[in-house]
């Protein structure tokens, strides 16, 4: 070996080993001597000077001692002292360290941040500075560069078709570099993941041209760095496209290439026939009606569980998860709807939520899955949490905040959920649930809310002819208001007993009637009648039964013009898979600690159930507390000032308070904290420079625009022509909305128009909010992997 | 430049005088910039505050001037090298159709780069560039790099200036000594991969044009424009450029101009070659190197009491 082989040792290095902290706190501040690379970065320092791991064992060692230490250091300053010497710095340091992972391949680090995803990217993802100083982005780089399970796979194909919407361009890169490195255990998956996400992507792209040169750039780059046969490309290519609704596209634009063209799908399969999809919708349907007809759903979990193995082995084949997805919430959804299912069945589809999460986060249905599932085994705060966070996460969700105020109300909560309710029944006049379940809670307050109850029940009936519960909980309401009201209450009934005869439960409550208003022979023929059409039918044995003794109907009925004598009625059983409304008052005793309960029946597969993670329930919390400061209620100030006080990193928290311009003093609001900049722009908007914070948020360009236009609609200024133009060009693109918030905006900028529709300041002020919330800790894995 | 800050003035003379050749050239590169503004200075010294030593002001150097107004991130982030504040070294009369030239370290960028290239790959695909797939992974390859980027200023040759180095199957390390970049430091068994960069000064002229915070896309280089260096060596103002420590050895007697100017998004016909640095730099005596290259500055510019050598001082 010549000299010219050698490099002298760095004397960096031995004041690594001698004080690895020190060492490293020293070169990100600037404060090393690099000397002769002074001019290097500090990862390209690092990687001149320990490229070659031989014989550096222990200066490794200590570098990745020191890196954790530094990294968790920085993640637990305030925001004083972050910003001491300039936010810039702070933030070109952090992606100095995060790119000397990478460039090392520090696996013991890289581990460390993937074991605490969660935490590492909420504290770096309002950092971004530009593409290239995306302290998060480097986090999934280093996820993307080191070997890791197939956990991440999700996020690479999400960010193959979200990268240059919903998030920065570069996030593309990092997908393609991270389905490159996962172990598949084929030789040609990577590849097949790759061309995937790319066919998804141009298609979400709506086949600009734009999109055709960035598909065929990306396309021949693939080609380049998988050097594979034609005859290999073309079947990697079928197996890409499977499933892909819109695959003939793909294939005309890959037209020019005859080397590399997938074949047009023939009638020879190739694919192992546990990946074909077309059976899974047949074999989901199936299984949901035999629950529907009342199939024992123990009987059922052989082929249940066999259906979701398969759609799950697809989903993580091709990268599809739509039958996955649908099949669990199908198939979970009936059975826990059966008040029969056991809690086991509940644990068992626990199981596989951690993994329909990952793949479709964005899908409600899963989200209530989750809950239900919570609900059913009875861990009710954790369930509570998940409802909180859908209600953020999914603003025009109106079931979310129904089941929600149900939960509330089994827990004797009844102010949120009333400010629930209301919230839904004002939000979704359409939509009859919330004012039907707020119509009973306000029943339950007393008689001086009769009159509201009254009115949003006429609502429903009145528009609905058909509506059941609303006639039959008008009917209770006339009883509870006295005799006198009772004719008024056998109007209703028999309105719902003409339309529906099949209907059971309002002839019990009919015959329940006319025996309170003496007319018993006709009560007892009633319920004869109902008893002979269906002998099986408890409810109407029970009705005649008591109707045979007198005793029980006080208890039933209650005293007149009381309160507490309106029967709680079987209305949410019915719908969700709450199974008593008694159980508030359980709730405490009977609490299930789900994570060291045992699944006793061998028929189910060993679960891991899944719970909000620590920062799920924290976002939830911050949300829950300012929907309480939305309700003037002085404790949701305290919870968010609390909750920031004991993490300055919690965006959610920062955010709420800011919105009321709570901040506390001396608070540094992050240079690109879109949330925080634009609780400022909401409260002062003539004071903001709009075309400003367009331009340095540009991928919340639409939403920003959409808010500068609901804030000239509060002050009753509506937009001029020249500004409302773009944003009603873009609210009428037939275009996927990637971004948060965007399929809102643009349904709302549709149907309300550049004038609007007179909305009160408060809706459109809660409006903002919930939309500019939305972009917050969205990246977050909405689940922990629970390892008890 | 005579500090206005006491105790940086303090501490210039102490390192001026040190046994350390280091602590002691870098001394001289603040002790000897003519051209920084009287506000930079000013500006650049407040912020400095008391450094107490050489680490100290290494820490506030690097740590805080260069990261948030040299070099910080963001797309919206314009150096200070280009601000107002620098008026006085910034350059307009730089001809559109003059070829710049720099050489890039590209372990960063392929390491970044969804095809993983190696510099063979790259260099493979340059050669090809002409077929067009090669020519699509040379487009995305060079795409990823420029999203990597920041808007750092560039330090950049006349291509004209250093033709004669730049020719040769040897360019990376002729162009690594001639233009002082001491930190391309490799060996047999660690192979720097580099790229030469050739691009018009037009496009510099352009990218300056919409954004009225820059007052110009070129500037002569000063002590404030980068991470404190050994090897950075300032030109007197008598000087049209700034002139690069030739690091070869022996030493060249050639003065190379050099210029930062604004960053740029490359474009693939910019990729001109791919080499490897495979030696360190050969020179042994940074005092002597110094020396010789203040001694032809002075000649050069006939400012014979410019600086002050290092010979003798301890």
């Amino acid at each position: 070996m010549s000299e010219f082989d050698r490099l002298p040792r760095h004397p960096w290095l031995d004041k690594l080993l001698a004080n690895p902290q020190l060492a490293v706190a020293d070169l990100l501040s600037g404060r090393a001597n690099k000397s002769p690379y002074a001019r290097l970065r500090n990862a390209e320092f690092l990687y001149q000077i320990l490229q070659n791991r031989e014989g550096l064992d222990a200066e490794y060692d200590a570098l990745e001692t020191a890196l954790i230490g530094w990294l968790d250091a920085r993640r637990n300053e305030n925001w004083a002292a972050r910003t001491r010497r300039g936010m810039a710095a702070y933030i070109g340091a952090l992606i100095e360290a995060l790119s000397a992972i990478q460039m090392l391949s520090l696996k013991r680090v890289a581990y460390q941040l993937s074991e605490q995803h969660n935490t590492y990217l909420r504290w770096l993802e309002p950092l971004r500075l530009g593409t290239a100083s995306d302290p998060a982005l480097e986090l999934w780089r280093c996820h993307a560069l080191l070997p890791q399970d197939s956990h991440y796979l999700p996020y690479w194909m999400r960010f193959c078709v979200e990268a240059g919407d919903a998030r920065p361009v570069t996030y593309l890169t990092v997908a393609l570099q991270g389905l490159r490195e996962l172990p598949t255990g084929q030789a040609n998956d990577n590849l097949r993941y790759a061309l995937r996400g790319l066919a998804q992507r141009y298609l979400a792209r709506q086949n600009t041209s734009e999109a055709k040169n960035e598909f065929k750039q990306y396309h021949a780059t693939l080609h380049y760095s998988y050097p594979r046969a034609p005859e290999t490309w073309r079947t990697v290519w079928d197996a890409a496209l499977e499933g892909i609704a819109r695959a003939d596209t793909i294939r005309a634009l890959l037209d020019g290439k005859t080397d590399t063209k997938p074949r047009k799908p023939d009638t020879k399969k190739t694919a192992a026939p546990c990946l074909d999809p077309s059976r899974f919708h047949a074999e989901s349907q199936a299984l949901a009606n035999e629950l529907k007809s009342g199939k024992a759903v123990t009987a059922l979990w052989p082929r249940i569980e066999k259906l979701f193995n398969e759609t799950v082995a697809y989903c993580r084949h091709s990268g599809d998860s739509y039958h996955f997805v649908r099949s669990l919430c199908r198939v979970g959804d009936t059975a826990l709807k059966r008040t029969r299912t056991p809690e086991a069945t509940a644990r068992a589809l626990l199981a596989w939520l951690p993994e329909a999460l990952e793949w479709e986060r964005d899908n409600p249905h899963v989200w209530m899955l989750w809950a239900h599932c919570l609900d059913k085994i009875g861990v009710w705060d954790h369930c509570e949490w998940v409802y909180w966070e859908m209600r953020r996460y999914f603003p025009d969700d109106e079931h979310c905040r129904t089941e929600l105020a149900r939960l509330l109300m089994r827990q004797g909560r009844e102010a949120e959920a009333v400010g629930l309710l209301r919230e839904a029944a004002e939000r979704f006049p359409d939509h009859e649930p919330s004012r039907i379940e707020l119509a009973r809670l306000l029943m339950r307050q007393g008689t001086q809310h009769y009159p509201e109850a009254e009115k949003w029940l006429r609502e429903v009936a009145e528009r609905d002819p058909d509506d059941e519960p609303s006639r039959v909980i008008l009917a209770h309401l006339m009883m509870a208001k006295g005799e006198e009201h009772y004719p008024a209450a056998e109007k209703w009934l028999r309105e719902i007993t003409e339309r529906h005869p099949d209907n059971a439960h309002s002839r019990v409550i009919l015959a329940r009637l006319l025996n309170l208003r003496g007319d018993k022979s006709a009560a007892i023929d009633l319920l004869a009648e109902l008893s002979a059409e269906n002998s099986t039918d408890k409810f109407a044995e029970t009705g005649f039964q008591s109707q045979h003794s007198d005793k029980d109907m006080p208890q039933i009925c209650g005293e007149k013009n009381k309160v507490s004598s309106i029967p709680i009625l079987s209305y949410s059983a019915a719908v969700s898979p709450i199974a008593s409304p008694d159980a508030p008052i359980q709730a405490t005793a009977h609490r299930v600690h789900y994570e060291t309960c045992d699944v006793t029946q061998p028929l189910y597969r060993v679960t891991t159930p899944a719970r909000p993670d620590a920062l799920t329930q924290a976002a939830a919390q911050a949300a829950r507390a300012a929907f309480r400061l939305n309700l003037q209620d002085a404790g949701g100030r305290a919870e968010l000032e609390t909750l920031l006080d004991a993490d300055p990193d919690d965006q959610l928290a920062a955010f709420y308070l800011a919105w009321v311009d709570s901040l506390p003093q001396g608070y540094a609001i992050p240079p690109e904290a879109y949330a925080l900049t634009m609780a400022g722009a909401w409260r002062a908007p003539a004071a903001a420079d709009w075309e400003e914070l367009v331009q340095r948020f540009p991928l919340q360009r639409h939403l920003t625009w959409a808010l500068r236009w609901l804030a000239c609609l509060r002050d009753g200024a509506p937009l001029l022509d020249g500004d409302w133009q773009p944003l009603d060009k873009f609210a009428q693109a037939d275009a996927p909305h990637p971004a948060p918030g965007e399929a809102i905006v643009a349904r709302l900028v549709r149907e309300w128009g550049r004038v609007g529709i007179g909305q009160p300041a408060a809706a459109l002020d809660a409006r903002a909010q919930e939309l500019i919330a939305l972009n917050i800790n969205r990246n977050l894995d909405p689940i922990a992997f629970a390892t008890h | 430049m005579t500090s206005t800050n006491p105790d940086l003035q303090a501490l210039l003379d102490t390192l001026a005088a040190s046994a350390n050749d280091e602590e002691a050239a870098i001394a001289d590169n603040y002790r000897f910039e003519e051209r920084v503004g009287a506000q930079r200075q000013q500006d650049y010294e407040t912020g400095l505050g008391s450094p107490a030593d050489y680490d100290d002001w290494l820490g506030c150097h690097n740590g805080d001037h260069v990261a948030n107004l040299i070099k910080a991130g963001g797309s919206q982030f314009v150096p200070e090298t280009f601000l107002a504040v620098n008026s006085t070294l910034q350059l307009s009369a730089i001809a559109p159709g003059e070829d710049l030239i720099r050489l890039e370290d590209l372990r960063y960028p392929l390491s970044k780069s969804t095809a993983e290239l190696t510099s063979v790959q790259l260099a493979d695909l340059l050669a090809r560039r002409d077929q067009p797939e090669a020519a699509a992974t040379l487009r995305t390859f060079v795409d990823e790099w420029n999203k990597a980027r920041d808007n750092w200023p560039m330090f950049g040759a006349f291509l004209g200036d250093v033709q004669e180095d730049a020719e040769p199957d040897d360019w990376p390390h002729r162009l690594r000594d001639r233009l002082g970049l001491e930190h391309y430091q490799g060996s047999a068994t660690k192979r720097i991969p580099v790229a030469l960069m050739r691009y018009p000064a037009k496009l510099v002229l352009d990218s300056a044009k919409g954004d009225e915070r820059i007052a110009a896309a070129f500037a002569l280089p000063t002590a404030l424009d980068g991470e404190l260096n050994r090897v950075y060596f300032p030109a007197p103002s008598g000087h049209p450029y700034g002139a690069t420590l030739n690091l070869a050895e022996p030493w060249q007697p050639k003065l190379s101009a050099e210029i930062l100017n604004l960053r740029i998004d490359y474009q693939p016909k910019h990729l001109w070659k791919i080499g490897e640095i495979v030696r360190p730099v050969a020179y042994r005596n940074l005092r002597a190197q110094r020396d010789q290259h203040l001694a032809l500055l002075r000649r050069e510019t006939g400012d014979t009491a410019y600086g002050q050598l290092m010979a003798g001082r301890s």
